[in-house]
């Protein structure tokens, strides 16, 4: 218990030694660990849980004030700390102030002591504002903030090529252009090329499926990230060949060899061949948006392969001095070139540069992201206002005590102060425990990242999120401090003659229509917007796949070429394992295919449609006859490719509706339709069957043209086993491992997945953003209650006397809830209607970024307005009440 | 006020570092064990934050106070890097200098007989 309660403090205050520069950190940071927990376990000890406290209250004010202090130093430079008068002034004035500052603190300490209540809603709405800000920002700052770990990241570009003739972007690099861009782009200091495989390590036991990337030889030095012992590739080790050397990631050399130095030098088997380890990369290095195991050099040098061939992913550095659109212009200019140097494969083909974070964030993150960052920012405004009115609330009742301090001789500056001092000290606790929040708030954001997300993108509760959590605690402080403070440092000694009554009545109650309107008009922001993008989550969720995705799941297998070097081999191996498997106790259908829906790997090739002059582009899937079953198809028209089209060359092809609809005539027969073979010396493939759309790329996302063709075509090695079971696909497990391993021992397994979860995985970046919406969606609309409760009640209380003469007067108790009802219902409405300006103008900037949300949706914004009124009805109501449950004697007896 | 005095050395020693130095008198320590030596001397009267004890100890050796040393053979660590910092002649004569000054303010102290009164009640 205590070793962990020790754990726990020590990670705290860790957090707050944060505080310190990096520098004085590294220094001295563990020694003042051990020195404050030393502290605490005395204090602890002398005056158990009070001392505990109070340690933390003294050794955290201590760790701020040093760091800041430190900080502060490190700006002004050493040569600011060498002047000794000048220093020892200023340090007296840091005493004097420090001293008023402890007094203030004293009184208010002792004052909110006083009011516990008060002081304690006041911490928590705030932490929970702070919090859920901290930890959005911990998104934000790791996706958009946090420099890509690279030595001058800026610099990094990725390059892809686009044909705007088909159509395409975002395509694989020839390795014959990107090495004619590097020889004459100037504005690029350098390119390095590589491409990803699947390899098994042999020799080391079971056979492991190995992620490997194969990179060009200025690959580490381009990023600025060399091996940390050995050496990078040379570039004589370049080719088909040559590259019988290895570079190993730390965690791989960590798991696979415990980290062995003796490494170097010797040689591991991969893929049935003998390479020698030459260098190990630093920990925690990160490869773009790729996690390989190991490095192994490109088994090719460029005029290897002809300038059709795309399939290098390329990364370059601009030359010093150079900007990205400068890059831009020249790489256009190269590719116009090119073009004209070889027409036959170059023509239509461009360059796309984009920044390498940009890339590897996608199109969505950042917009989300921002989205997200205003939504929890209203929800902190909302906090705010709501503090502020409860300051207003409970400074109105200390409006005698503060005339008391005038009539003694407070100055207003003092009494400012002190005002803003309270506002501070509520503002850092509150701030403090926003921080502690957020240390799982962010956590429970992260996990909920989709899984996709490159681990190159790291989140943390690091330097700039605390500096940004102290930035808001102050602008907060500002927001909800300053009104009372100017309000109450008002007051005359009049105060003291009616019981604080006079004067500011009217302008407090104009504050208090202010809060009404904006709660409401944010409130109504927010639960459109959260409203939105829930139905549209709850649209994709019920969306018709097109495929069934319940008791389904894949396995990436991949037959070795030393074992299976022929399409003979292949295709041998292929047929008895799905035979195998087929006949494996709870086992419904198998098929096999190059790539699942929604594994995220695109094929797109050009057919020629007999009968057309245009090449067609259409996403091509490799389907062994049990796919369509395994996957749940439905055949629209005609037949789905069978089990007879995988073995002799019966040429079939399916095609989905989208296909039907983007490229054939309505009045063309699909199953009439037949393809232009790619060799010419084979008949054309007919068309057989229509399929219904199938999501390929992305549950966001329309489904494309797609063609499906037999293996029979093309025995692709690497494939995606798909098994439907009859109950949970856990049970069948072991029976399909038995019958994989029944056809080759020595086959690994890799990525086994149920299309259920991958499905999940794929709602999940939408989900992130909709669930977090609706949490904040519901936060506002409880804030919202909360504020125009407060202040309604609050009103309501200043009239007592009023009803009670009203009531003594004959007014009935339903009259007088009317009244405070309607007054306070009126400031609603008028909220109600600028929230509904502001949230069609937030919300057409939404739809803008979010694809596919449609904006304005005139059920969510009924809905929402609806349920906001209602809400807002019952605040009103609840004090409306209140107020007129007051007998009238009462009610006059507190004159 | 002693405060008010302009001559630089005479100028008494914050009671941290007075405490900081009176520490290391007698042998060389590292920064926690001169915290939990202060805490015993002063009944926890002095409680030397982290933040203060190493900004402290920084503005000590830059004032060539105080310096650090190589840590004693043998010297406990409690498993982590510790530095050890050791007096110098120049925090020796400043250490010297208010613990005279601390005996002139006693002997006016008797002279004046504060605290007599208080005895018999």
């Amino acid at each position: 218990m205590r070793a962990s309660g020790e754990g726990w403090a020590r990670r705290v205050y860790r957090i707050l030694l944060r505080a310190y520069p990096r520098a004085f950190r590294d220094e001295h940071g563990e020694e003042m660990e051990v020195t404050f927990l030393t502290l605490l376990e005395w204090e602890g000890r002398r005056r158990g849980l009070v001392g505990r406290a109070d340690a933390w209250l003294s050794g955290g004010g201590d760790v701020l004030s040093g760091g800041i202090r430190r900080r502060l130093q490190r700006k002004a430079g050493p040569a600011a700390n060498r002047g000794p008068g000048k220093r020892s002034n200023a340090s007296k004035g840091v005493v004097e102030m420090m001293g008023t500052l402890l007094r203030d603190v004293r009184t208010t300490v002792r004052g909110l002591y006083r009011r516990p209540l008060f002081a304690l809603t006041v911490i928590l709405t705030l932490a929970v504002g702070i919090g859920a800000n901290a930890s959005v920002f911990t998104l934000v700052d790791g996706l958009l903030i946090t420099p890509l770990p690279y030595e001058d990241p800026q610099e990094l570009v990725t390059l892809w090529e686009e044909n705007t003739e088909r159509g395409w972007s975002g395509v694989n690099v020839s390795p014959l252009n990107a090495r004619d861009w590097g020889a004459r782009a100037r504005t690029l200091e350098d390119i390095a090329t590589f491409y990803r495989q699947d390899l098994t390590l042999t020799g080391e036991g079971q056979p492991t499926l190995l992620s490997v990337v194969r990179a060009s030889s200025n690959m580490f030095d381009l990023l600025g990230r060399p091996p940390v012992l050995g050496r990078g590739f040379a570039e004589e080790e370049m080719g088909v060949g040559r590259d019988g050397v290895v570079i190993l990631t730390q965690e791989f050399w960590q798991r696979q060899f415990g980290g062995d130095q003796a490494i170097l030098g010797r040689t591991i088997e991969i893929q049935g061949r003998s390479r020698v380890v030459v260098g190990i990369l630093p920990a925690r290095f990160r490869f773009l948006d790729e996690e390989p195991e190991v490095f192994l050099p490109l088994d090719l040098v460029p005029t290897d392969h002809g300038r059709g061939e795309h399939f290098l992913k390329a990364i370059a550095r601009l030359s010093a001095g150079a900007g990205i659109d400068e890059a831009r212009a020249e790489l256009d200019q190269i590719a116009i070139q090119l073009a004209d140097e070889y027409s036959d494969t170059n023509g239509g083909w461009t360059v796309r540069v984009s920044p390498a974070r940009d890339d590897m964030l996608g199109p969505t993150a950042k917009p989300a992201a921002l989205i997200l960052m205003v939504a929890v920012g209203f929800v902190l405004l909302m906090v705010c206002v709501n503090v502020a009115n409860l300051a207003l609330a409970r400074g109105e009742h200390r409006t005698r005590e503060l005339a008391i301090r005038t009539a003694l001789g407070a100055g207003r500056g003092r009494m400012i102060r002190q005002l803003l001092t309270e506002s501070l000290i509520l503002g850092f606790l509150g701030g403090g425990l926003g921080l502690f929040l957020a240390n799982w708030g962010y956590r429970g954001v992260v996990a909920t990242l989709p899984n996709h997300t490159s681990p190159i993108f790291q989140f943390g509760l690091d330097g700039s999120v605390l500096a940004f959590t102290l930035a808001l605690t102050l602008f907060s402080v500002l927001l909800f401090g300053t009104v009372p403070a100017l309000r109450f440092s008002r007051f005359g000694i009049g105060a003291l003659r009616d019981g604080g009554r006079s004067g500011q009545s009217s302008s407090s109650s104009r504050f208090g229509n202010v809060l009404v309107v904006l709660q409401t008009a944010l409130a109504l922001v927010l639960l459109v917007g959260g409203g939105l993008l829930m139905k549209r989550i709850s649209e994709i969720k019920a969306q018709d796949l097109g495929f069934d995705p319940e008791n389904t799941f894949t396995v990436r297998i991949a037959p070795p070429s030393s074992e299976y070097p022929e399409a003979e081999d292949l295709r041998a191996f292929w047929n008895a394992l799905e035979d195998r498997v087929a006949e494996a106790p709870g086992v419904l259908a198998v098929g096999s295919t190059q790539a699942h829906p929604l594994m995220g790997a695109t094929w797109v090739r050009s057919v020629q449609i007999v009968g057309q002059e245009q090449e067609r582009s259409t996403r091509l899937t490799y389907a062994s006859g049990g796919l369509f079953d395994a996957l749940g198809f439905r055949t629209v028209r005609g037949r789905p490719l069978q089990a007879q089209d995988d073995d002799a060359p019966s040429w079939a092809a399916v095609v989905n509706e989208a296909f039907v609809r983007s490229y054939l005539t309505p009045d063309v027969d699909p199953l009439t339709t037949s393809f232009g073979n790619p060799f010419d010396t084979m008949p054309p493939i007919p068309i057989v069957g229509v399929i219904q759309d199938v999501v390929e790329q992305g549950v966001d996302q329309t489904p494309e043209p797609a063609l499906y063709l037999s293996f029979s075509q093309a025995p692709v090695r690497r494939r995606s086993l798909v098994i439907r079971t009859i109950g949970s696909p856990a049970e069948s497990l072991s029976n399909i491992q038995e019958a994989v391993w029944s056809v080759d021992p020595k086959i690994p397994l890799d990525r086994m997945e149920t299309l259920r979860s991958q499905v999940d995985a794929q709602v999940g970046g939408f989900a992130v953003v909709a669930n977090l919406m609706a949490v904040f969606a519901l936060l506002s609309l409880f804030l919202g209650a909360l504020g125009i409760y407060g202040v309604t009640a609050y009103a309501a209380s200043r009239r007592t006397s009023e009803i009670g003469v009203r009531m003594a007067l004959g007014a009935r108790r339903g009259d007088v809830v009317r009244m405070v009802v309607s007054q306070g219902g009126r400031k609603a409405i008028l909220g109600l209607g600028r929230g509904l300006v502001l949230t069609f103008v937030l919300t057409e900037a939404m739809g803008s970024v979010l694809v596919g949300v449609e904006t304005r949706d005139p059920f969510v914004f009924l809905l929402v307005t609806v349920v906001l009124a209602l809400v807002s009805l019952l605040a009103l109501w609840i004090p409306a009440r209140r107020a007129s449950a007051v007998g009238p004697m009462a009610a006059l007896d507190q004159e | 006020m002693p405060g008010g005095r302009s001559q630089k050395d005479t100028r008494p020693l914050k009671a941290k570092w007075f405490h900081i130095l009176l520490s290391l008198a007698d042998r060389e320590l590292h920064g926690t064990a001169i915290m939990e030596e202060v805490l015993q001397r002063t009944g926890g009267a002095i409680r030397l934050w982290p933040g203060a004890l190493y900004g402290a100890l920084g503005d000590m050796a830059e004032k060539e106070l105080i310096h650090e040393v190589e840590p004693p053979e043998g010297a406990p660590t409690e498993g982590g890097k510790r530095r050890f910092y050791a007096i110098t002649r120049k925090g020796r004569e400043a250490l010297a200098r208010e613990v005279a000054h601390m005996e002139d303010l006693v002997l006016e102290a008797r002279a004046k007989r504060v605290g007599e009164d208080l005895q018999g009640a």
